[in-house]
Order: structure tokens, then C-alpha cells, then sequence
């Protein structure tokens, strides 16, 4: 890794993180100097902050990935982030661009053998607990809506659609009847209008009952 | 001692120990820990962080316990002010408990304690007013002691 040319690109990596962790030798925690004991190779030898560092772990990354957006991490590191979230939702833990698997780009240093780290079998991580919060939304949306829909919807829909046009249909026929015979003596036309209120009387009834 | 806490976890919050040794930032310091529980779940660290001067908060200290599982970087810590001092804050109740967005749904394993005390440090400085939040009575009464048990709503950006 230190053999590796610095680009510029790669510089930006640690510019956005708020702390470079310093490779100090341990002063305090006893409770911690086994795990320092894994990794800790470089301690001593390299005082000063070091440019690559895994976002999410602060070491020196192990199966390197960086983000479409710059950001370097450790695959299997990414990989237990990735997991976390719902698909899509999928963010750059430094700068929240969306990221996903496939936008992972593996580097490849001048000993390493080439293998895509995202091919590599990971080490099993926690599983994803973070997409309840989506899931809940939509459970709060179905039973409101089911109840809904069957309770006041249904009802008024037929309620308009089987009384509400037909009388009107029935209305305009009787009208187009009237219309077409104007010149008719009094005596029919007092029928038809009493036949109108019966009709209309009917009509009412039906409406009312219901 | 470590034996049940992953190696990974524990071993990331000691390097974030040893950086904010290296370089302080004003107005934090680690006060103690870091402290391991008996059945090895969760690893306490406490830190002190002042009121900036020129704020409500001026001279004031305040006891951040951050509690981190071991899920921890991936799941965000459990952070909470303890001790007699809890600072009257419109989105801090008086059980301690903080609402801060980067501590449940904006969490991100690129943060660390540093910047989630510089977070709460940015969060009081920019307060104007010294009032608990309308709800605290009622929060205080029915709330979980874990903050992360609660669903926040994270409605104010201005404090």
C-alpha cells in the first residue's frame, strides 16, 4: 500500500474524514490490547497519518474497494455496511451518494493477485435490521387503508352508480315523449303532469326507504 | 477480556481512542473509560464536553456515556448525557436522552465519537434559548432507558 503512488483522486479520500487516526503505540486500555495485537505490524514504523485508510474500520484496508464517489474502504468492511441497508437505499458512508455492489470498484496493487474482491466469500456479518423502519411504514398504511376502502368507498360508489342514473335515463325518455307531441289537448297534458308526480312520489319513496 | 466482543469493533474504537489522544479537539475529552460490560455486549466510554464560549452553554461541562454494541461501527452508538447535569436543550430531555438524526437514522459507520461529540457540541452551540422540549414530561414518563428504542422525528434543523 505504501508503495502505491498517490494520486490525487486517492488524496480526497481522507480529506473528508475528521479524523486520521495516527498510528501511535497504545498508551491507555488494557481491555484493548489484544485486538491491537492482530493488525498492529505497522505500529512504530509509520508515525505520521496515513492516506489510505478504510472509512469504516480506520486501518489499512483489506481487499480495497473505493466508492464511484471516491471514498476508500475495505471490501468485506463495505460489504457489512451494504447489508444494513434495503436495497436502493444504499448510501456512501462518508457522503451519503448512493452506492451500491456493483459500483464498487476493487483496486488492485502491484503484488496483489487480481481476484475481485466482491467475489471473495465474506465473513458473516449481522444481518440487516435497518429496513424495518420502510417496512413499518407501509404495515401502518395497510390496515388503514383496507378498512377504508371497504367501509365508506364501497357503499357510495353503488349507491350512485345503480340509483343515481337511472332515473335520469328514465327522465329524458319521458321528456324526449313530451317534446314530441306539444300540440296535445289540456286534458292529456294534466295527465302526464300527474303522472310525473306519481312518478316523481315513487321515486322519492325509493330514495328515502334507501 | 475481550473474549465475547468482536475483535473488529473493539479494535476500531481503540483506534478512535488513540486518534482523539492525538489530537484533541476543544472542549472534549475522554473522561472514562473505555469501560467493558460483564457479558461483553456493549463497551461504555464517557466523555466531557464544554459549552463553546459566546454560547447559552458558556462554562458549562456536561457526561456523554456513548454505549456501543457489538454490531458497532455498522449500528450507531447509544449516546445519552448522564450525570446531574443534563443541558436544557429543546431536543435534549431531562432523562438524558438526545434527539440527533445522526444517532439513529442518519447514522454512519464513517462517523465517530469525535464527530458525534462535535455534532452535539455544534447542536447546543447553536441553541438560543435554554427550554426543554414540550414533550418531556410525557417522553421522560413512557420512554425506554435505551434512547434507540425510541422512533424519532427528527422535525427541526435550526437547533
Amino acid at each position: 500500500m505504501d508503495d502505491t503512488p498517490s494520486t490525487s483522486r486517492m488524496d480526497d479520500v481522507n480529506m473528508d474524514q475528521d479524523d486520521p487516526d495516527v498510528h501511535a503505540p497504545s498508551t491507555s486500555s488494557s481491555a484493548f490490547g489484544q485486538a491491537e495485537t492482530g493488525k498492529g505490524e505497522k505500529d512504530g514504523e509509520k508515525p505520521k497519518e496515513n492516506l489510505f485508510e478504510c472509512n469504516i474500520c480506520l486501518d489499512s484496508p483489506n481487499d480495497p474497494v473505493v466508492s464511484l464517489c471516491g471514498h476508500l474502504f475495505c471490501w468485506p468492511c463495505l460489504h457489512g455496511w451494504l447489508e444494513m441497508r434495503p436495497e436502493g437505499h444504499q448510501t456512501c458512508p462518508v457522503c451519503k451518494a448512493a452506492i451500491s455492489r456493483e459500483k464498487a470498484i476493487p483496486l488492485f496493487g502491484r503484488h496483489s493477485k487480481g481476484e475481485d474482491p466482491r467475489n471473495k466469500a465474506v465473513p458473516p456479518r449481522p444481518q440487516a435490521q435497518r429496513t424495518e423502519q420502510t417496512r413499518h411504514a407501509n404495515f401502518n398504511h395497510n390496515p388503514d387503508f383496507t378498512p377504508f376502502g371497504f367501509g365508506g368507498g364501497n357503499n357510495g360508489f353503488h349507491m350512485t352508480v345503480g340509483f343515481g342514473a337511472f332515473p335520469f335515463t328514465f327522465f329524458a325518455q319521458t321528456f324526449g315523449l313530451l317534446e314530441a307531441a306539444p300540440g296535445h289537448a289540456q286534458q292529456g297534458l294534466v295527465s302526464k303532469i300527474f303522472l310525473w308526480v306519481a312518478i316523481i312520489l315513487i321515486f322519492a319513496l325509493i330514495f328515502i326507504d334507501l | 477480556m475481550a473474549s465475547g466482543f468482536p475483535v473488529s469493533s473493539a479494535r476500531r474504537i481503540h483506534k478512535e481512542l488513540v486518534a482523539l489522544q492525538a489530537e484533541s479537539v476543544p472542549g472534549v475529552t475522554l473522561k472514562s473509560g473505555p469501560t467493558e460490560s460483564t457479558n461483553d455486549k456493549f463497551i461504555d466510554i464517557v466523555m466531557e464536553i464544554k459549552g463553546a464560549e459566546g454560547t447559552v452553554y458558556n462554562g458549562e461541562t456536561f457526561d456523554l456515556r456513548f454505549r456501543m454494541n457489538e454490531r458497532y461501527p455498522f449500528e450507531s452508538p447509544e449516546v445519552v448525557f448522564q450525570g446531574a447535569s443534563v443541558p436544557l436543550h429543546p431536543h435534549v430531555y431531562s432523562n438524558g436522552h438526545i434527539c440527533l438524526s445522526i444517532l439513529g437514522n442518519d447514522w454512519s459507520p464513517a462517523l465517530t465519537i469525535q464527530s458525534v461529540c462535535l455534532s452535539i457540541v455544534s447542536m447546543l452551540s447553536s441553541c438560543k434559548e435554554k427550554k426543554r422540549p414540550p414533550d418531556d414530561q410525557f417522553y421522560v414518563r413512557t420512554a425506554s432507558l435505551n434512547p434507540k428504542h425510541t422512533r424519532w422525528m427528527y422535525h427541526d434543523d435550526t437547533v
